[in-house]
């Protein structure tokens, strides 16, 4: 692993689900350090491709490397372990499980184990709101805390990258900005960020690079404010 | 009162017995989202191996108690060898498919129906009594050897209940029966819990077969009985729930004994039924089973 390997390339990506292709040669990179952004209409194939970076569903074709190296066939135990954290579309919590349950289930794949207690304080530090309530099943808190349950568990796994899909989806504007700001802190801490949105507004705010995914291509990539600029994304994705 | 008294002891005695039956097939459905309806004959498996060597290992001077430890061990050892035999040529490559583990169990238990009875032949076999004797509490006649039974049955339970909850397979198989996909998602290794999770509960299934072959008579379709029973437990407490499937055993050995005692056993039985059917009316995913 060589000091500046890009986090995550994601080359000539074919995946689908059974017969039915999703994605076409789809290909994507996240540099150390930034934020980046993969917008794009419902359908057009985002999750697809977080299932495939994560090895949830196999690609037919293309190639996933992860800090350098290649991981297109891994399992998502070993994904985790090497340093990918998820936040899944909808949460996907242990929802009759306590909080505290489910910050200790994120960092199940870690085999630096004495760690896990500093990290647990330095999330809970992240979300104030959360701490008095250990207790509590994950499935009793509000939507927009539940995304934030989401987002602690998948810190909790120590992650070099975190994939987000669609964090913002179905919350309170002032709750879409508690997220995006969160988003940006996260990424202060050192970890590196792939966002998936279809609000593109937010989306493209925060992050330093985008990529525009339409019927499984990918059909622009630019710098975030070069597309917030462009009048067909501002047409097709911010209604303006 | 008293006769009250010694039908809720035969109760919870043969309940004990359905706790680990049922709690093994809700912990397979957990994970795995099958049915196994050839859980019975690992159990099935563990007594007839105690069965079959006891005899000769007390015959040759060892104390009963000593020569049931060694038994059961081996018992335990082959029935676990048979489930993770079941496991890997079989229900790996059906986890989450209904219909194709259950086609898949069927030809399981006639595969094995067939090779049991040419092993150990159709006979019926009594075990010799490993610890005489009977103890009162309550009024109620024990013999020892139930009361042995019931305590490691439900000390099993208890360790299972508190193991779910407590340590990091547990929490690992919980998060698995809740969402696979999330648990693989935070790192869970799907394939190694589950096999885990199908393991335990084929061990819970020859402690079950080991306790009960001397208090009974052990043969080789000694098991269906009580995958049936084990399986009405846990759609009545609702498939996939720990506390569904402890109540639901305890509930149908409850009716099993009063029924039979008050009314007749063949009423006994209807009543099972009839419960079943209720119960999936107003609760169709069981009375503790998620929604
Ligand atoms: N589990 C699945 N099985 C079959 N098709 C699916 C599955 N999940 C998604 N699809 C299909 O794949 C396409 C892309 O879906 P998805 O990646 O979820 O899009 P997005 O996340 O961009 O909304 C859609 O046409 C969807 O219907
Ligand atoms: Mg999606």
């Amino acid at each position: 692993m060589t000091v500046d390997a890009t986090t995550l390339d994601v080359s000539g990506i074919c995946a689908g689900y059974g017969s039915v292709p999703v994605l076409h040669d789809v290909s994507i990179k996240v540099e150390p350090g930034s934020v980046v952004t993969l917008i794009g209409a419902n359908g057009a194939g985002k999750s697809t491709l977080l299932k495939v970076v994560g090895g949830l569903i196999q690609s037919t074709g293309g190639s996933v490397a992860f800090n350098g190296t290649d991981c297109t066939r891994r399992r998502p135990d070993q994904m985790v372990r090497a340093g990918l954290g998820i936040v899944p579309e909808g949460r996907r919590l242990f929802g009759e499980m306590t909080l505290r349950e489910n910050l200790e289930l994120g960092a199940y794949a870690r085999t630096d184990r004495q760690n896990i207690a500093h990290d647990f304080e330095r999330v809970l530090g992240l979300f104030p709101e959360l701490r008095d309530r250990l207790s509590t099943q994950a499935k009793s808190f509000s939507g927009g805390q539940q995304q934030m349950v989401a987002i602690a568990r998948a810190l909790m796994g120590a992650p070099k990258l975190l994939l987000l899909d669609e964090p913002t989806i179905g919350l309170a504007p002032v709750v879409v900005d508690r997220v995006a700001a969160l988003i940006r802190e996260i990424s202060e801490l050192g970890v590196d960020i792939l966002l998936i949105e279809q609000n593109a507004e937010v989306a493209l705010s925060i992050a330093d690079f985008g990529y525009v995914l339409e019927n499984g291509r990918v059909v622009m990539a630019d710098k975030a404010e070069a597309l917030l600029a462009n009048p067909q994304v501002r047409l097709a994705y911010l209604g303006v | 009162m008293q006769t009250f008294i010694q039908l809720g002891a035969t109760a919870l005695q043969i309940g004990a017995v359905y706790i680990l039956f049922s709690l093994g097939l809700t912990l397979i459905f957990g994970v795995m989202r099958i049915v196994n309806f050839v859980h019975g004959h690992i159990f099935a498996v563990a007594a007839l191996i105690v069965a079959y060597i006891l005899p000769p290992l007390a015959a040759g001077g060892l104390s009963a108690p000593v020569a049931y430890v060694l038994a059961s061990i081996a018992g335990i050892a082959v029935a676990l060898g048979l489930g993770a035999l079941l496991y890997f040529f079989g229900f790996r490559y059906f986890q989450r498919d209904l219909v194709g583990s259950f086609i898949l169990s069927i030809g399981f238990v006639l595969l094995l129906d067939g090779v049991l009875l040419h092993l150990f032949g159709g006979a019926v076999r009594g075990v010799p009594e490993i610890f005489p004797g009977r103890v009162s509490i309550a009024g109620a006649q024990i013999t020892v050897q139930r009361l042995f039974l019931c305590a490691v049955a439900l000390v099993m339970a208890g360790v299972l209940y508190w193991a779910l909850g407590h340590t990091r397979l547990g929490k690992a198989l919980r998060a698995v029966s809740y969402d696979h996909e999330a648990a693989m998602m935070v790192g869970v290794p799907y394939a190694r819990i589950a096999f885990l999770g199908f393991m335990i509960a084929s061990l819970l299934a020859a402690i079950a077969g080991v306790l009960l072959a001397p208090v009974t008579i052990v043969s080789p379709v000694i098991g269906t009985d009580y995958l049936i029973k084990g399986f009405i437990a846990v759609i009545i407490g609702g498939l996939g729930s720990v506390p569904g499937a402890i109540l639901g055993s305890l509930f149908v050995a409850s009716i099993e004994t009063f029924g039979s005692y008050y009314l007749d056993s063949s009423y006994a039985t209807l009543a099972i039924f009839g419960m079943v059917i209720v119960v999936l009316l107003f609760w169709p995913k069981g009375v503790l089973g998620r929604g």
